[in-house]
């Protein structure tokens, strides 16, 4: 049995499975395999094949393949996964059996911007031009997804209303903390130049932020480091503007929607990936706090209050074109998360007391 | 309708670490003991304990401590309930798996994680690893004189996106005046999330006026020392501070008496030899020269006979920075070679 299978039968919504038949007996290449996305969506296509004998295959090309081995055995036993251990960096070639590339390869996570901007910006554009250059040599491949970001969009105040894919504000680039913004925005222009000159059959999609297990405790994302407060007797530690907004949308739903744009959407539109509410961090802290069930704090320590109190909320019109949905709300979204970091701190712990 | 909420200052007590540098890195475990006993009465928030230039960098090089960090860190923690135990860790001396995770295991509350002025980048790991145990954890950048505003605003950014949960400017030199640091922790106020904090060193006698001028910019967090010991001219008397920061209406928390009886316990057991403001400090100071290299560059000077005064001006115009003690002998084997070079 799949593991997170109720999550991702929710997810796909099985009524419109019929939507997904393209991918059967086809091979999919995701670059960034072995990212919180790409092992969503490997998940995803194993339930496929399991359920609904798909025969799927699907190869997770990453720098590191088995850095979170032993967050997922199960995917590394899996016959229909094959990992490939490559940087997009260095990527000439693809394999010749491909027809769908999610190009998904990027660092997401901030420290890496302060401490490695030019690894940053080498794998979004060096990566996207590698990929998108070696699927140009395929006469197989049928359509071509880059994963980008809703940070593309700019930065926006708390008030803004949700960020539509065509709107656009300005981004410091004189800032290094923006260099995934920015270069996520040349990888768009990369991907959009390979299809006016060479027609390739590229979408888009822009997420915004992701929830869910996979998300490693140390990762600076705010959910899960909540997480890692309660469950280390807190308090919960606000750092950052308590007031700002985000639309969060679960691993399972992200993984569905990823796949659905590339089966189903247009070639040259942008399609924003989110969960349709938005939460500042404080009603997070407080949901956190609740879900852990644990009479824990919630700590709030800012110099600065009016600063960067900005909202990171996708309008998702275009993404409902598609019929995409957000099937895990918020809280479901909260609970799984814990319950996942709970079993695996649980058998962390168990492995080292046996050892 | 006034406001009587008094703003809060949170005031770290490095006695025990930055002092570290003042008696050599000799406290004995009797003095641990005894200063812990007397801060925890007071109601210090966090004491700060281990070797001068932080735990794991006891060495020939720098001063080997007499008692161990870990034996510092057990026999403080001993005595403390209220007051937080804070470390401060330079990576380069020190290591998570060697030093690191040892002292969290041992009590630590909270780390500083400090790195020169220019090079938050070296400490991601470090204070990821703190917060990742649950440490309240602080990142340090040390001799803060040397970088302007727009660098230092960058390099707190970067230690923001590593998890530092406050960012503490050091002026290692005791080389600031209060309108620079006012100027520049107003500037960190407005471009950064998290507290601002001061540490000061009062090579000209400006480390009280600094540290008020700190709190009037905006921040929130103050280091002060007993009796001001700390490396080279010391630190922040830490009993002025309090009742200073107390007559302008802040709330350190902290209880004046027990602070006063705290200082003279120190005064009493602790302080073998009280900082002063001599003429070397005066001239580190100025020539911008961290101020643990003052006990350094006194003896180097007088073994091979030149003036530390022109010893400390050659390594500020060198812009040297803690860790390269190393350069000491050189810069007085140079001065040497050239006033024997004029008497011939």
């Amino acid at each position: 049995m799949s593991h997170f299978e109720k999550e991702i039968l929710k997810s796909i919504e099985i009524n419109e499975i019929q939507k997904l038949t393209e991918l059967k007996n086809k091979i999919i290449l995701v670059t960034g395999g072995t990212g919180f996305l790409g092992l969503w969506i490997a998940e995803t296509i194993r339930l496929l094949n399991e359920k609904f004998s798909f025969n799927t295959s699907i190869h997770l090309l990453s720098r590191d393949p088995y850095k979170n081995i032993e967050k997922a055995p199960h995917l590394f036993n899996d016959k229909s996964i094959n990992f490939i251990e490559k940087d997009v960096r260095d990527i000439f070639e693809l394999p010749v059996d491909i027809d769908f590339v999610i190009h998904a390869a990027s660092d997401p996570d901030t420290r890496a911007h302060s401490s490695n901007p030019l690894n940053v910006i080498e794998t979004a554009i060096k990566g996207t031009d590698n990929v998108l250059s070696a699927c140009m040599r395929s006469n197989r491949i049928k359509k071509i997804l880059l994963v980008s970001s809703g940070l593309v969009s700019g930065v926006r105040d708390v008030d803004s209303p949700a960020i539509k894919e065509n709107s656009y504000t300005g981004i410091d680039p004189t800032s290094i903390s923006n260099v995934y913004a920015e270069s996520k925005r040349m990888a768009e222009s990369i991907a959009f130049s390979y299809k006016s000159l060479y027609k390739l059959p590229i979408v888009i999609s822009r997420p915004f932020t992701f929830v869910g297990p996979y998300q490693s405790m140390e990762k600076p994302w705010v959910i899960n480091n909540f997480i890692r407060d309660a469950s280390s007797g807190g308090p919960i530690r606000i750092l950052g503007n308590k007031n700002t907004r985000r639309s969060y949308i679960y691993g399972t739903d992200a993984a569905s929607w990823t796949i659905k744009i590339l089966i189903n959407g247009a070639a040259g539109q942008i399609y924003n990936v989110a969960g349709k509410d938005s939460f500042s961090v404080q009603e997070i802290a407080e949901k956190v706090q609740s879900a852990m069930n644990k009479n824990v704090a919630i700590s709030y320590d800012s110099t600065n209050d009016s600063l960067n109190s900005n909202m990171f909320v996708a309008d998702l019109e275009q993404s409902l074109g598609l019929r995409l949905h957000q099937t895990i709300s918020i809280d479901e979204s909260i609970q799984h998360t814990i319950k996942w970091h709970l079993l695996r701190l649980q058998h962390l712990k168990q492995k080292n007391e046996h050892n | 309708m006034e406001n009587n909420i008094r703003k809060k200052i949170l005031i770290t007590d490095p006695t025990l670490r930055d002092g570290s540098h003042a008696n050599q890195h000799q406290f004995s475990e009797k003095q641990i003991r005894s200063y812990s006993i007397a801060a925890e009465r007071a109601r210090i928030p966090i004491l700060e304990v281990g070797h001068g230039n932080g735990i794991g960098a006891s060495s020939l090089q720098v001063g080997l401590s007499s008692v161990n960090d870990l034996d510092m860190i057990r026999f403080a923690r001993e005595h403390l309930q209220n007051t937080k135990l804070g470390i401060f860790m330079i990576p380069g001396f020190a290591t998570i798996k060697k030093d690191l995770r040892p002292a969290i295991d041992a009590g630590a509350d909270v780390v500083r994680i400090a790195s020169h002025c220019t090079e938050a980048d070296i400490t991601e790991r470090h204070i990821g690893y703190a917060r990742e145990r649950g440490k309240l954890t602080h990142g340090c950048l040390m001799s803060s004189h040397m970088a302007s505003a727009e660098t230092l605003i960058e390099e707190c950014k970067k230690m923001e996106s590593y998890g530092a949960e406050g960012v503490i400017l050091m002026d290692s030199a005791g080389n600031y005046l209060p309108s620079d640091v006012y100027e520049k922790v107003s500037a960190l106020v407005k471009n950064i999330h998290i507290p601002i904090g001061f540490h000061a060193h009062n090579n000209l006698s400006m480390a009280v006026a600094n540290s008020v001028a700190a709190v009037e910019a905006g921040a929130l967090i103050v280091d002060g020392t007993s009796r001001g010991f700390g490396a080279g001219a010391g630190n922040t008397p830490i009993e002025v501070l309090v009742a200073v920061l107390e007559k302008m209406g802040y709330d350190t928390g902290i209880d004046l008496y027990k602070i006063l009886d705290a200082s003279e316990i120190a005064d009493k057991d602790i302080l073998n030899s009280k900082p002063t403001i001599d003429s070397t400090s005066i001239v580190s100071g100025l020539a911008g020269v961290f101020s643990a290299f003052k006990k350094h560059v006194i003896r180097v000077s007088a073994e091979y006979n030149v003036d530390s005064r022109d010893v400390f001006f050659e390594l500020g115009r060198r812009k040297v920075v803690g860790g390269q003690e190393d350069l000491i002998v050189e810069i007085a084997i140079e001065l040497s070679s050239k006033e024997k070079s004029l008497r011939i």
